[in-house]
């Protein structure tokens, strides 16, 4: 007998065939362990300093090596790991649930409000995302709280656009149709009805945007606007290095391929889930 | 490891696209700085960068030599009265400016009186001049409004340097992209942000030029500079990068200079924050300091331990005790000033790396005698305004722990304390940004410029930096040292304590 194929087991399915996304989310999750269990990975302090050995190359007590302080790059990676995830993921998830609901009235009331917030989308799609993260930042100042709302900022406007495609074609939908003609009131069409419909595309973009999230967070530590030191965060340590490549590269590598690793993977990951979730794939 | 090769070598390959073919036989000079040129107006000009390039091409009444010490250039020789508020000036004759001017008493009349007229960014260097007078054809005569004695200082300064009186008629205000002085090179070209070329001057007052053209061009990245000088397409760079020293001195190609600035690194204190205004809170932050830890580690070495209130190449310094890295004594001191158990700052800095990297390391150091807090960074100029913009009956205090550099252009002991610590320094006036004031350090200040007499000033100088060492009203660090590289081939050019730089000697080898 065969197996009923449910969306979910089409989902897991589809997931599987693809290796890289798999891969990626091996990853992830590792990724996700280290973050939590950073105290206990971690084989140093890391904001110990040690002057003694400032720039260490890697070796087998200190595998990545040390940075000028003397403080173990592995460490200081370990403990960002905590920073980036926060901050990829806190920022991403406050500009979904502000950009779907903005989306979900958007597409659903039209008219006015409509115009209103998609013509404010417009305004923040205007700017390229890293220089209206960089305005924010130098409005609110520098630290990592602001960052988290400098990058929700610029993360809104694409999730409301997204929900407001798919609310506008669930809107005229039968089921949605069939639902008001028995009196379904509003509130219990859009959030019942039509908002599990269009999540599909905003997990997709939520996934893919937290990569997008890290890169942009680490960018605007590297420019001194967002991690303020000693927080071990991989941007701010890139930008502590910069000064030393060709002297001292390990400091600048590790750093680098932890942001290049992580933001690949997500993107992978997002992927992954764009094909899963897509009907047209098989 | 071959990526250290490779890294350089990309660069200087993009680098040599873009360089400028020479006909053979000419000896031409290429110079990489980090900054731009933004001026070629002497009085209109604050950069220390463009002042150098200005001094190549016109010259003043006095000058510098290399060790900061003044010299005469176009005047002969100076008197000047006991009460510091009449200097003459003798001028040497038969000097002309590049378009054939005469160089006279009434040329430096004309360019003393354009700076009074308020209008340029050097103004204020003439602003203890009451008028100027032409007593011949080779005497000036400076009269003041009170006594000045640091005035042979401003006359050195480079933002008093002479103007062909005719290229100021002719070009006004424009004159800054047509400078013409008496100099050893003449202004050939200037591309704002792409480069700026001055040639020998055939006819040079003070012997023969020795290379046919000066090219500078700015470059701000710190490896692409370096870069440049291996692959032979720059002879002389400034600022050598301290953290990529050990790839330059591996070159058997290229030659590197250090030397002392007269920069002075501190760390400003606000004093309106209570703990802060403790004097022994101060000096356990002097003792809980590892200078030297600092200098080797954020510096790379290229910084020597500050030893006076001013930097040792600055005139009338007089050298003090160190303060020894001690803990122990910084926790008793604490102790005596009742904060034992510490207390918060915020700490500050600029977002310069080797800058940021000391403040992270003071803030290492500092917890251990509990002054704890978190590092501020922002870029420099929102950083000096954020000082600047404290007022002294402002309500809300920031605790701060400054980062603060100063560089006493002038070369004069003045400079490099009035605008630091003298009351009538508060911000917005000056830098004092952490309200420091103390009435002897003023009555010293005042008595310094009361005088021109260098035994008089020397004292008062001397006074001032024996009393004020153990008020640390800063936490003293370093003087940064100067690095250039230049290739092997050539001679002649050196940087100048204040971050400015000679080219007038310059020589180059085939």
């Amino acid at each position: 007998m065969a197996r009923e194929k449910t969306p979910f087991t089409l989902f897991c399915y589809k997931f599987r065939q693809r290796k890289t996304a798999l891969v990626a989310g091996i990853f992830i999750v590792l990724l996700v362990l280290t973050a939590l269990f950073a105290p206990l990975i971690a084989p140093y302090d890391p904001f110990q300093t040690d002057y003694s050995l400032s720039m260490q190359v890697p070796s087998l007590t200190h595998p990545a090596g040390t940075d000028i302080y003397g403080r173990d790059i592995l460490s200081r990676i370990i403990y960002g790991s905590r920073i980036s995830l926060a901050v990829g993921l806190t920022s991403v998830f406050v500009g979904a649930l502000v950009g779907v609901t903005l989306g979900l009235l958007s597409g659903f009331f039209g008219g006015f409000l409509d115009g209103l917030i998609m013509r404010t989308s417009d305004v923040l799609f205007a700017f390229p995302g890293i220089l209206l993260a960089i305005a924010i930042v130098a409005i609110l100042g520098p630290g990592l709280v602001n960052v988290v709302v400098a990058v929700s900022v610029f993360s809104m406007p694409t999730f409301a656009r997204i929900v407001r495609g798919s609310t506008l074609t669930l809107k005229e939908s039968l089921y949605v149709r069939a639902a008001r003609s028995i009196g379904a009131s509003r509130k219990r069409i859009m959030f019942v009805h039509i908002l599990p419909g269009t999540l599909g595309g905003v997990i997709v973009y939520f996934t893919m945007r937290i990569g997008t999230s890290i890169i942009t967070a680490s960018s605007l530590s590297f420019l001194g606007l967002g991690a303020q030191p000693p927080t071990p965060e991989w941007g701010a340590m890139l930008a502590e290095s910069r000064d030393y490549i060709g002297v001292a590269d390990h400091m600048s590598i590790y750093p680098g391929i932890a942001i290049f690793l992580t933001v690949l993977f997500f993107n992978l990951f997002g992927d992954g889930l764009r094909a899963a979730l897509d009907p047209k794939t098989k | 490891m071959r990526l250290r090769k490779l890294i350089p070598a990309c660069m200087a390959l993009v680098l040599s696209m873009t360089a400028p073919v020479y006909a053979a036989g000419t000896k031409d000079i290429t110079y990489a700085a980090e900054s731009t040129v933004k001026s070629l107006d002497p009085h209109d000009t604050s950069d220390t960068y463009s002042g150098a390039i200005e001094k190549a091409v016109c010259q003043g009444l006095m000058g510098f030599d290399k060790d900061m010490k003044i010299i005469p250039m176009l005047a002969e020789s100076y008197t000047f009265n006991d009460t510091a508020t009449q200097f003459t000036f003798k001028l040497r004759k038969g000097i002309s400016f590049h378009d054939g001017t005469p160089f006279n008493a009434e040329a430096v009349k004309t360019n003393i009186e354009r700076m009074m007229t308020g209008k340029y960014k050097r103004s204020s260097l003439m602003k203890p001049v009451k008028e100027v007078v032409v007593v011949d054809e080779s005497t000036i005569q400076f009269n003041l409004k009170e006594p000045f004695g640091a005035f042979l200082n401003t006359i050195a300064h480079p933002g008093t340097l002479m103007i062909s009186p005719k290229a100021i008629a002719t070009y006004g205000d424009e004159v800054s992209k047509h400078p013409v002085g008496t100099g050893p090179y003449i202004f050939e070209e200037w591309v704002p942000g792409n480069f700026l070329k001055i040639k020998k001057n055939p006819n040079y007052w003070r012997g023969t030029v020795k290379v046919d053209t000066i090219t500078f061009k700015p470059v701000p990245e710190n490896g692409a500079r370096l870069a440049m000088l291996r692959a032979g397409q720059a002879h002389y760079i400034f600022p050598m990068p301290a953290e990529l020293l050990k790839v330059a001195e591996a070159d058997s190609k290229i030659d590197v200079i250090t030397m002392p600035s007269i920069i002075a690194r501190y760390l400003v204190f606000n004093t309106r924050y209570a703990p802060l205004a403790d004097a022994r809170v101060r000096q356990a932050i002097n003792y809980a300091t590892d200078k030297q830890a600092i200098i080797n580690i954020a510096m790379g070495g290229a910084a020597t331990e500050l030893d006076s209130v001013i930097p040792p190449n600055l005139q009338y310094y007089k050298k003090q005790k160190p303060w020894p890295f001690d803990v122990a004594k910084a926790k008793a001191l604490m102790k005596e000033a009742g904060y034992e158990k510490g207390f918060e700052v915020v700490f500050m800095s600029p977002t310069v790396s080797n800058r940021l990297r000391a403040m992270e390391m003071v803030q290492q150091q500092l917890q251990q005698i509990g002054i704890t807090g978190k590092i501020e960074s922002m870029d420099v100029a929102s950083y000096y305004k954020k000082l600047e913009s404290q007022k002294v009956d402002d309500k809300e205090i920031i605790p701060f722990i400054g980062s603060m550099g100063w560089s006493a252009s002038t070369g004069d002991a003045d400079w490099g304390t009035r605008p630091l610590i003298a009351t009538e320094a508060f911000p917005p006036a000056n830098a004092n940004y952490g309200f420091f004031s103390d009435a002897k350090v003023d009555g010293f200040i005042a008595a310094g410029l009361a005088s021109a007499n260098p035994e008089v000033r020397k004292k008062a100088y001397g006074d001032l930096q024996d009393y004020i060492w153990d008020k640390a009203p800063w936490g003293y660090l370093y003087t940064d040292s100067l690095i250039a590289a230049k290739s092997k081939k050539l001679k002649g050019i050196y940087p100048m304590a204040d971050g400015a730089f000679s080219v007038e000697e310059a020589e180059l080898a085939d």
